[in-house]
């Protein structure tokens, strides 16, 4: 059975408005301990890190508590995990990578309640006949060609890529770890990073590597739970619902048609256990018919000229998948 | 090399984090932190202070991670903020404020960069990702592709004339 969900409300700007606070809401309880900065400084020999041992009072509750810094080291790992699969081969640069990089960007770029993360938003396209599109904490966004093919026009594209920024700006793959390995990273102490310091003093060595080791196999698992959903979990309906609502709001609000998200929805097929898309997500018509009930409150300004401009340059671009 | 997780283990923890975030999310504060002549630092690695409280407006100046901002007014989700003097808009999402940002990464008395801060504070950080590529070393290849991807960067001008090409001036 899949897991409840938290049912995240209509409005997704105040879903938004939720997140951006919870990134400056990191109440970093906790008494500092005396002499902290004594022993950074002790273990690195180098006093400017006095101060960082002021951070063995950090605490880390949950996803909210993540440096951005953070979030993007757990990005590149799901990243680079989907990138050695051999049914995912990175396309190489050409002109149709430019441009899906381009739309995912006019998106990621022009709206204003997009999350800013550690190093911004990258759009990749992988080689693969799968219908999927999925991103990473941090915001590395990925397609494959077989979605591409299925999408009939740019704003159709920029609705499916808007999906994706939706999920890392309301933090949906940092929610889907278990919490308590964040805890648990927090607790396991400094982690500096000049250990060859403690070349001299081989059991300090061996304690941080120690700790290293234990710091690194929590992280692994964070990122192992990241990418099962992402591949083969799923957020679950609720979620999804969601991003889908702060999908046809960003793209409206990046010039694009509120209603192509849904369109290109409608048209995937039903069938399951091709992976995908279609294993991970509710059914494309089910997610259309929820959207239908809210273009209707959603703002459009693009026109039918603008629409057709972008199709066409849509269609050069595809024109190599063909 | 760690154990890769079982499918049952996945649902089981999968189930706790869940309950879990959703504690989280009930608990946090509703509104933004930054008041009014308070201190907010970066916390991205690299923000833009802009002339208008849009994201395409045009630059006054390139903030670095932990510059120090002064918030002058809050225009949710952007920030009037001064950095050095100048005056312009940040947006809130690329801020921290001041005394979570010393409980995270240091106070910045001692001229550390903020790389330097993040690698050596607790949690996960660069040393951590190396550890975990020693673990996992047949992620490497895959590294190497993220790293392609990270330096492939659109420039706001590329951006600006492709919106221009598509009518969504």
């Amino acid at each position: 059975m899949k897991p409840r969900i938290l049912l995240l409300g209509s409005s997704a700007v105040a879903v938004v408005a939720m997140v951006v606070a919870g990134c400056g809401g990191n109440g970093g309880g906790g008494n500092l301990l005396k002499g902290a900065g004594d022993l950074a400084t002790a273990v690195t020999g180098d006093e400017r890190y006095s101060e960082i041992g002021d951070t063995l009072a950090r605490t880390i509750t949950d996803y909210n508590d993540l440096l951005p810094s953070e979030e993007h080291y757990i990005g590149r790992a799901v990243a680079a995990q989907v990138l050695v699969e051999p049914r995912y081969p990175m396309r190489a640069n050409d002109a149709l990578s430019d441009y899906v990089a381009l739309v995912g960007q006019n998106v990621a770029q022009s709206v204003d309640f997009v999350r800013q993360t550690y190093k911004g938003y990258r759009f990749t396209v992988l080689d693969s006949d799968e219908l999927n599109a999925f991103a990473t904490p941090g915001g590395f966004v990925f397609i494959t060609t077989g979605l591409l093919k299925q999408t009939q026009s740019e704003d159709e594209l920029a609705g499916i890529l808007a999906h994706e920024i939706a999920h890392v700006t309301l933090k949906h793959g940092l929610s889907s770890v278990n919490q308590s390995n964040f805890v648990q990273a927090g607790q396991l102490g400094l982690n500096l990073y000049k250990d060859d310091k403690f070349k001299d003093d081989p059991k300090k060595r061996a304690q941080f590597e120690e700790k290293l080791g234990e710091i690194s196999k929590v992280f692994g698992k964070s990122c192992d739970e990241v990418a099962f959903t992402l591949l083969s979990g799923g957020y679950g309906a609720d979620k999804e619902r969601a991003a889908d609502e702060l999908a046809i709001r960003l793209v409206a609000a990046a010039g694009y048609s509120p209603t192509a998200l849904s369109a290109v929805l409608d048209r995937l097929p039903e069938q399951k256990g091709a992976g995908g898309w279609l294993d991970t997500h509710p059914s494309g018509h089910s997610r259309a018919s929820d959207l239908h009930g809210l273009e209707g409150g959603v703002a459009g300004s693009t026109s039918a000229a603008a629409i057709a401009q972008r199709k066409q340059r849509h269609a050069n671009a595809l024109k190599v998948l063909q | 090399m760690s154990p890769k997780p079982t499918w049952q283990s996945l649902v089981t923890l999968g189930a706790l984090g869940t309950l879990l975030a959703v504690a989280g999310a009930l608990a946090q504060s509703p509104a933004p932190t930054f008041a009014p002549g308070t201190q907010a630092r970066v916390t991205v690695s690299s923000a833009v202070l802009r002339s208008q409280p849009r994201s395409l407006s045009p630059s006054v100046k390139q903030l670095a991670g932990g510059d120090t901002v002064e918030i002058i007014e809050a225009q949710s989700p952007w920030y009037r903020a001064r950095s050095q003097g100048t005056e312009g808009y940040v947006h809130g999402s690329a801020l921290l404020d001041t005394k979570s940002y010393s409980v995270a990464v240091g106070s910045g008395a001692t001229g550390l960069t903020y790389a330097e801060r993040t690698a050596a504070a607790r949690g996960f950080n660069p040393k951590v990702e190396e550890q975990h590529r020693k673990d996992e070393p047949n992620l490497d290849a895959g590294y190497t592709r993220v790293d392609q991807i990270e330096a492939k960067s659109t420039t706001l001008d590329a951006i600006l004339s492709f919106r221009k090409q598509g009518g969504q001036n």
